[in-house]
């Protein structure tokens, strides 16, 4: 299981749910933006690397197929990329690259040789906005998640299974996600089901919990159940998260981060998004 | 002292898409000096098949295996990719480099000159099975990082150590008779050091049966569609060895 290899002619699903609720404009900790527009910058970086991982002298490889679905608002579940790419919930890579919104310049703090740092431009990719507007209908979300996949496994069965990370700051408004993550998760190719990781961002600055193995340590039922929808690493992401980043996961770790701040945000995009070997 | 060709074979990872083998082949087998090696190009690297062309063409022109043959492998692989047209996603790309194992063999002066960088292979063999194997001894030894000589500059200091520790010599340099030496990229290599015995004997007596490149490439396929070896661009030398 979670041993699949991926290929052009076997690729894998990159699927990301992201909270656009109102409270989503509240400030991130450890920042100085709101949840929102942090989560978008590192949602396109994360897009940004997906994209260069898979391009080649020749061109981009469709090793992975991506899609953004995010609710909040009046609209529910909708889809997160604009333009061409809104036309499917999943596109293959190679169109991604192709789909940017727009191009924005940013400063990046840079080593200036002389003891110090010095701002440089640098081109970044936008494909996703801030959004933050109304309820958290997860539910919704999370059953477009399960259309969206159920579909893709059965034109994929030997691929590696679909990806989804899921970032969300606050508790369900339309019912208890719990059955429907459930039933997300045996959604399955033939390597095994659909792994669901669950990031909670933080306003409130409270002690992060980062990958438990058990819920006896988490704060409250809403983590826990977070918990309870959240998959557990394989093999493969264990390993980068160690050699990457430093983090200890064992075999029983959640796919879970509760109360995240900024930092912890972008290492875990980085370490969901770490794909099984390519060929 | 002297290298015989037996067999050289390769497939692709994926032998429906023409020009997606990042493998390269050198054997040169005239003359005092006889060498012949495989390097297999990063899949995952920018432009795995034009670097481990590079440093195949650069090799099979006599250079020696040294710091300043991968300063002129690197400084032809940036002439071959500046002045093109890329897109921002090959440019970014192109910043993290290429990269590519080597495992080479050199006859020279009855001295037999190893080279092995990453995890393509190197089996010493006779009429009684595998004698020995560098890097590695068991198919557990092979993960999916190994290293690998980069086509960045700044990645100097790696490339010399790697270069430096890869570097061995044969200690059958005198046995005599009915001697092989193979080399393979990693997943042939790995497929035969499997850790059941029956299994290894088994498939080296299958690999030493293939008396073409296209049974070669037979014997793969079979084995892909039983998952018994990866799918990976694969490519063997096998050298007689008299």
């Amino acid at each position: 299981m979670y041993s699949a290899e991926i290929r052009r002619k076997q690729p894998t699903v990159y699927l990301f749910l992201v909270d656009q609720s109102g409270s989503m404009a509240d400030m991130m900790t450890g920042s100085k933006k709101s949840k929102a527009q942090y989560v978008a910058d590192v949602l396109n970086k994360t897009l940004w690397e997906l994209v260069v991982r898979c391009t080649r002298d020749e061109g981009v490889r469709d090793y992975f197929d991506v899609g953004v679905i995010g609710y909040g608002g009046e609209g529910g579940a909708t889809n997160g990329l604009t333009g061409a790419l809104s036309n499917q919930w999943l596109n293959p890579i190679s169109q991604v690259e192709k789909g940017t919104l727009r191009v924005e310049e940013r400063q990046k703090m840079i080593d200036d040789g002389a003891g110090g740092v010095a701002p440089q431009a640098v081109k970044f990719q936008v494909w996703f906005d801030p959004v933050a507007d109304g309820g958290t209908p997860m539910c919704g979300a999370l059953a477009k998640a399960s259309e969206v996949l159920a579909d893709w496994c059965n034109t994929n069965p030997n691929s590696f299974p679909p990806t989804v990370i899921h970032i969300t700051d606050g508790e369900s408004t339309d019912g208890d996600p719990e059955n429907i993550a459930s039933m997300l998760q045996q959604i399955s190719t033939n390597d095994g089901g659909v792994l669901l990781f669950n990031l909670h961002v933080s306003s409130a600055g409270g002690e992060p919990v980062r990958y438990p193995v058990s819920d006896s340590a988490l704060p409250n039922e809403h983590a826990k159940l977070l918990f309870r929808m959240s998959s557990l690493f394989p093999e493969h992401v264990r390993k980068y998260a160690a050699d990457a980043h430093g983090i200890t996961l064992v075999a029983e770790s959640r796919g879970m981060v509760f109360n995240a701040e900024a930092e912890e945000l972008v290492k875990f995009l980085d370490i969901g998004s770490r794909p099984a070997a390519m060929r | 002292m002297r290298l015989t060709k037996i067999l050289k074979a390769t497939i692709s990872k994926d032998p429906s898409i023409e020009g997606s083998n990042e493998d390269s082949v050198v054997l040169r087998l005239r003359g005092d000096v006889q060498r012949a090696a495989v390097f297999d190009g990063a899949s995952e690297s920018f432009a795995a098949r034009k670097w481990s062309r590079i440093l195949a063409d650069e090799w099979g022109r006599g250079s020696e295996v040294s710091p300043i043959w991968l300063e002129n492998a690197q400084l032809r692989y940036k002439e071959q990719l500046s002045g093109l047209n890329l897109s921002w996603a090959q440019e970014a790309a192109m910043e993290r480099g290429s990269f590519s194992t080597i495992a080479s063999v050199e006859v020279r002066d009855r001295i037999l000159d190893l080279c092995i960088v990453g995890d393509s292979s190197i089996f010493f063999i006779d009429s009684w099975g595998l004698k020995a194997s560098y890097p590695f001894q068991s198919e557990s030894q092979f993960t999916s990082a190994p290293t690998a000589l980069s086509s960045r500059e700044d990645f100097g200091r790696q490339n010399r150590d790697s270069l430096h520790s890869g570097r061995r010599k044969c200690p059958f340099v005198d046995a005599k008779g009915g001697r092989m030496v193979l080399l393979a990229t990693d997943a042939v290599s790995c497929w035969l050091l499997s850790d059941d015995i029956l299994l290894h004997l088994q498939r080296l007596h299958q690999l030493l049966s293939c008396k073409t490149s296209n049974e070669f490439r037979q014997l793969v396929i079979e084995e892909r569609k039983t998952n018994a070896m990866k799918i990976d661009d694969s490519t063997i030398v096998l050298l007689g060895l008299d």
